[in-house]
């Protein structure tokens, strides 16, 4: 901001990248209407002028078309139009799955296997988190046989000797 | 609402890029309205204000009745923040005349086309372009750079003088420039706070010889001129007027290394090139010396041979080279 004291020490704001000068002492009340205008023509010259002293006396370069000169940053910025970012507009999908909470997720082509912390794949013979994969544990003879008629036969030759003694 | 439309032709979609939100945007476009029932002062008005925009596109005009635009009231903005996505004008002046309000002018801005902030006046001693003959010899270029002048304490002091001094800056200070030409001078928009009243003058300057280097300014009055009595108005809420203002973070261009330029020689490069031992490299095959390479090899395998054996397997290479 440029504040100018003039010889009548009123000051004037000035914002030169507006071209805009503001006096802020209110104009000299005058009797009749007539003669407003003129006066108020007369005081707005005056502010005029200095506005161009300020300007013709601005460092400017010479030009064939007249000399030109380079403003500074406007002091007074009104406000944007449109918004700085600007979000993608929801289309109807886009409302579902917000409703339903659908969250878009880039799947790995391997997965991470929690169980043996390394990355193995998704879909083949024993991916991750196989429900047929089950472990396999061996028997000991002290385990209980929860089986009946030939089953039971069969998983207790397994306890005791480690294989099917015989196939019914 | 206006249906989002995807752009079928290159053309289409240079025209919605035009209006996309950008870091640096495009000059404001003014939106004029007639509600349901104007006046011929604020015909007058509208039509001078279209004249003083209308340079590049900047302004629309709309002439027929609107009645479902009524600002200031609630459900009355829906219709203008329609007609301002579809026109891509973010600032909009609207006049209508009814005996509790006549001859009145709204003069508005839009924010995302909502309704950011406006303002309601009255329209009092109006005296059109065309009668202070603003039309020939004394008037001012259509589109050049305005300059302003505001007088009176009211533009600081009050609140509904300063949001009409911005709102006035904002409508009529067209594009933003980095230079001027100081011939270019050519108008000034004038507003002096008198009691209740802003009195609006447009002039043309006349730039005449002076004694210095600056030359003495002369005011000859040109159209559009009228007492505005400040009515309504709604400034933007917080929020609001806090994203509006929203300027990007300069962002610091990366600084180029190794780049120099001279208008002599042009644009000069630095390359910092490794060590490079030349006997280590792997070098291209030069066909050329084979015959040399050839001898070179034969020789050294002689002078490896005659310090351990004697000569008779160096005979058959010797005829060979022969």
């Amino acid at each position: 901001m440029v504040a100018i004291v003039s010889s009548v020490a009123s000051d004037y704001e000035l914002d030169i990248g507006n071209l805009l000068i503001f006096h802020g002492r209110d104009p000299s009340p005058l009797s009749s209407s007539m003669t407003e205008d003129a006066e108020y023509l007369e005081e707005a010259r005056v502010l005029v002028q200095v506005l161009a002293d300020v300007l013709f006396n601005m460092p400017s370069t010479l030009d064939k078309v007249g000399p030109p000169v380079n403003l500074p940053r406007p002091r007074m910025q009104p406000p944007r139009e449109k918004l700085l970012t600007q979000s993608k507009a929801t289309n109807k999908v886009g409302n579902i799955c917000q409703n339903k909470s659908i969250v878009k997720r880039k799947r790995r082509k391997p997965e991470f296997d929690e169980q043996n912390d390394e990355w193995w794949h998704r879909h083949v013979y024993k991916h991750v988190n196989d429900d047929n994969d089950i472990p396999i544990i061996e028997p000991k003879a002290s385990d209980v046989v929860d089986a009946k008629g030939e089953e039971k036969q069969l998983l207790q030759d397994v306890l005791q000797h480690g294989y099917i003694k015989e196939f019914p | 609402m206006l249906r989002i439309v995807k752009p079928k032709t290159k053309r289409a979609k240079r025209e919605l890029e035009k209006r996309a939100p950008k870091l640096e945007e495009n000059t404001k476009k003014l939106l004029l309205l007639h509600g349901t029932k104007v006046s011929s002062v604020l015909r007058g008005v509208l039509a001078d204000l279209f004249h003083l925009r209308k340079a590049e596109g900047r302004a629309l005009k709309y002439s027929k009745k609107n009645d479902g635009v009524r600002p200031f009231e609630g459900g009355g903005e829906t219709s203008l923040e329609f007609l301002s996505q579809k026109t891509d004008c973010s600032q909009f002046a609207f006049g209508s005349h009814s005996k509790k309000r006549p001859h009145n002018l709204v003069l508005g801005r839009m924010f995302d086309y909502h309704v950011y902030d406006m303002i309601e006046v009255g329209v009092e001693r109006y005296k059109s372009l065309e009668s202070l003959g603003g039309g020939k010899k004394a008037s001012p270029q259509p589109g050049s750079k305005p300059c302003f002048a505001f007088i009176g304490e009211a533009f600081e002091a009050r609140p509904e003088f300063r949001h009409l001094k911005e709102l006035l800056v904002d409508l009529f200070r067209g594009e933003v420039i980095e230079t001027l030409n100081l011939q270019g001078l050519d108008r000034v928009f004038l507003c002096t706070a008198a009691g209740d009243k802003v009195l609006f003058r447009h002039c043309a300057i006349r730039l005449k010889k002076s004694g210095s280097k600056v030359p003495r300014i002369e005011l000859v009055e040109v159209g559009p001129s009228m007492d505005m009595v400040i009515r309504r108005h709604r400034e933007p809420s917080d929020n609001l007027k806090k994203e509006a203002m929203r300027i990007m973070p300069k962002t610091t261009k990366k600084k180029v290394k190794n780049v120099s330029g001279d208008p002599l020689v042009g644009k000069v490069g630095r390359i910092y090139m490794p060590k490079q031992d030349v006997g280590e490299m792997a070098l291209a095959k030069m066909k050329g010396l084979k015959r040399e390479r050839r001898e070179a090899a034969a020789a050294r395998a002689v002078a490896a041979d005659s310090g351990t054996e004697a000569a008779p397997s160096n005979s058959p290479k010797k005829q060979r080279t022969e």
